[in-house]
């Protein structure tokens, strides 16, 4: 079947991307990695493995178990830092004409700030994705992301340093995610991404010791979907600025979901880990999917769900 | 690098829960060395839901002269290593190899000491056969070959059938010395048969335990050798950061299994 060609750019926050389909931080690298699998400058955009403004060690191994129809991980952060990513890494995404958003956080509102400020002056990067959801680390991360009045200082504090488009990515462990939603629109928040990952553990019951080094981990992949989907819904009903969905996305109908539930793009994590080239393959699916149902415009089936 | 859907050859028992699989992959094949690994997706379903890392027991060459086909030894530990003892010959499997750096070959080696603990075996015989095809100057190549009993102790005829010595311990004494394979290696080091100096080599594979200790006996005497770790991991590609592994050159950055070995230096290590 031939179908006409589909509008699929979005913009997300002043963030156009030729396509809805991005990669999850921390499950692309910085891109280079997968370079052998997927045309970098096809995707809608690749968000970078979280920076800081220092290197960080992350958390000791065994940092990964399997479980039922998901994965946990306790990476903690582990990165080069902010110098050596515009020095090492940047370069080579910048030549793939991959466009290029870089996730970040830091141990306090001023080092969140800081980097926001040291990219800010970087040529090339089409946005920050602000986390405020690690469940790994103590310092930073999830302390930010569970209160409102903290997600809004940090906010509010990177918003000042730096002029590029930013993307909050919440985490769910919160009571009402539509309350901490608009604090950080409040704060100037240009986009949301949402879900981080969800807190677990694993144990091995001959040892009766944890799988995992770090005690707990964060619940990722095919098992957490329904709760991305749910949060996902609930925010892009209440929020005037786009939603990115992430949380479990292995196909396309996965994606589409997303879509249909109010998110104006979607980021694809675990999925890259079992099927390196699952970007494209979910674009393509997407773009069938619409060819199929005669949908010109990917704009047209954002927040479609019909609750009658 | 390839991910490929390959065929399977043979899929068979080797020994109770061990199993060899013969896949047709000349991609991986051609370009395999030994120590390198390949991630499996067992089943497209979504459970069991990462890939399986699986060290390469044997490349074997196909009559026309080039690699066309890959064994993997494996022993079954759960839902993966299950599903994946029941396929069948002519079935389809995703691969995703050959991933890592394998054994670096000196090929001025007069001798050659494998060490390898349970399905650690997997690949010594691939490094036994391009060890002996490219050192000219080998005098002695042995395998000291552990297992908690008889069964673990895998593929035997195949070593002797290259004309490699092969001492077995057992921890039951089932067969051959009672103990572990560390004592074989011991034993051996004590005894004057190897040369000492640049030109004797150890090569292991094994559990964590294994090769902490083998690490700890060769550092005394001098002798390179080269450690193959296995680790849980997520992707293969450097991306997860989940098989992450302490080394002395690292300084406090970890370094990855998957892209910076899965084979080692036992002397780079830094044993948790």
């Amino acid at each position: 079947m031939n179908h006409e060609p589909v509008e699929l750019s979005v913009n997300i926050g002043g963030i156009q991307l030729k396509n809805p389909v991005m990669t999850a931080s921390g499950t692309f690298g910085y891109g280079e990695e997968y370079a052998p699998y997927v045309g970098l400058d096809k995707l809608g955009a690749i968000v970078v493995k979280g920076i800081s403004l220092k290197p960080r060690t992350g958390n000791p191994p065994p940092r990964i178990v399997e479980t039922t129809g998901g994965m946990l991980n306790s990476i903690g952060l582990e990165n080069i830092g902010v110098d050596r990513f515009i020095g090492e890494k940047l370069p080579y995404l910048r030549d793939s004409g991959a466009t290029i958003i870089v996730n970040i956080f830091g141990s306090s509102i001023e080092e969140y700030g800081d980097v926001a400020n040291k990219l800010d002056d970087t040529h090339g990067i089409s946005g920050l994705e602000i986390n405020i959801s690690c469940p790994n680390v103590k310092e930073g991360g999830i302390i930010f992301g569970s209160d409102s009045h903290m997600a809004f200082e940090v906010v509010s504090f990177v918003r000042q340093s730096t002029k590029l488009p930013l993307i909050v990515k919440l985490s769910p462990h919160v009571t009402d995610i539509t309350e901490i939603a608009r604090s950080v629109q409040d704060a100037g928040a240009d986009a949301i991404s949402l879900i981080n990952t969800i807190r677990g553990m694993a144990i091995d019951i001959e040892t009766k010791t944890p799988k995992l080094a770090n005690i707990t981990g964060g619940l990722s992949g095919p098992a957490i979907k329904p709760i991305a989907l749910r949060m996902v819904w609930e925010v892009a009903k209440v929020t005037e600025i786009p939603v990115i969905g992430v949380g479990g996305i292995m196909n396309a109908y996965d994606a589409l979901e997303f879509i249909i539930a109010g998110a104006s793009a979607i980021q694809v994590g675990t999925a890259n880990f079992i099927n390196p080239k699952a970007t494209v393959d979910i674009l393509s699916g997407i773009e069938k999917y619409l060819g199929d149902h005669r949908i010109g415009d990917i704009k047209s089936l954002i927040g479609t769900l019909s609750c009658e | 690098m390839y991910q490929i859907l390959s065929k399977i050859l043979f899929n068979k028992e080797v020994s109770p829960t061990y199993y060899n699989m013969g896949v047709d992959c000349p991609e991986i094949a051609s370009r395999a060395a030994p120590g390198q690994f390949i991630m499996v997706r067992v089943s497209n379903q979504l459970d069991p839901l990462l890939r399986r890392p699986f060290v390469i027991h044997r490349i074997q060459r196909a009559n026309t002269g080039s690699d066309s086909q890959v064994e993997i030894l494996y022993k079954v530990v759960g839902k993966g290593t299950e599903i994946m003892s029941e396929m069948k010959e002519c079935d389809e499997i995703d691969l995703l190899g050959p991933v890592g750096n394998g054994y670096r070959i000196d090929t001025n080696i007069r001798t050659a000491v494998l060490v390898g603990g349970g399905i650690g075996v997997a690949p010594l015989l691939s490094l036994a056969e391009r060890i002996i095809s490219q050192c000219s100057k080998l005098k002695s190549l042995i395998l000291l070959l552990g297992g908690k009993g008889r069964d673990d102790v895998l593929c035997v005829e195949e070593f002797e059938r290259l004309g490699v010595e092969v001492r077995v311990a057992t921890e039951d004494g089932r067969l051959g010395h009672r103990g572990l394979v560390v004592d074989l290696l011991l034993d051996y080091l004590e005894s004057r048969d190897y040369s000492p100096g640049s030109s004797t080599h150890c090569f292991a594979c094994g559990p964590d335990s294994m090769l902490k200790e083998v690490s700890k006996i060769i550092a005394e005497k001098g002798i390179s050798c080269q450690i193959s770790l296995e680790s849980r991991m997520a992707c293969a590609l450097g991306a997860c950061l989940g098989c992450i592994v302490r080394t002395k050159s690292g300084g406090d950055v970890y370094k990855k299994v998957c892209k910076d070995g899965p084979v080692f230096d036992s002397n780079e290590i830094i044993w948790e």
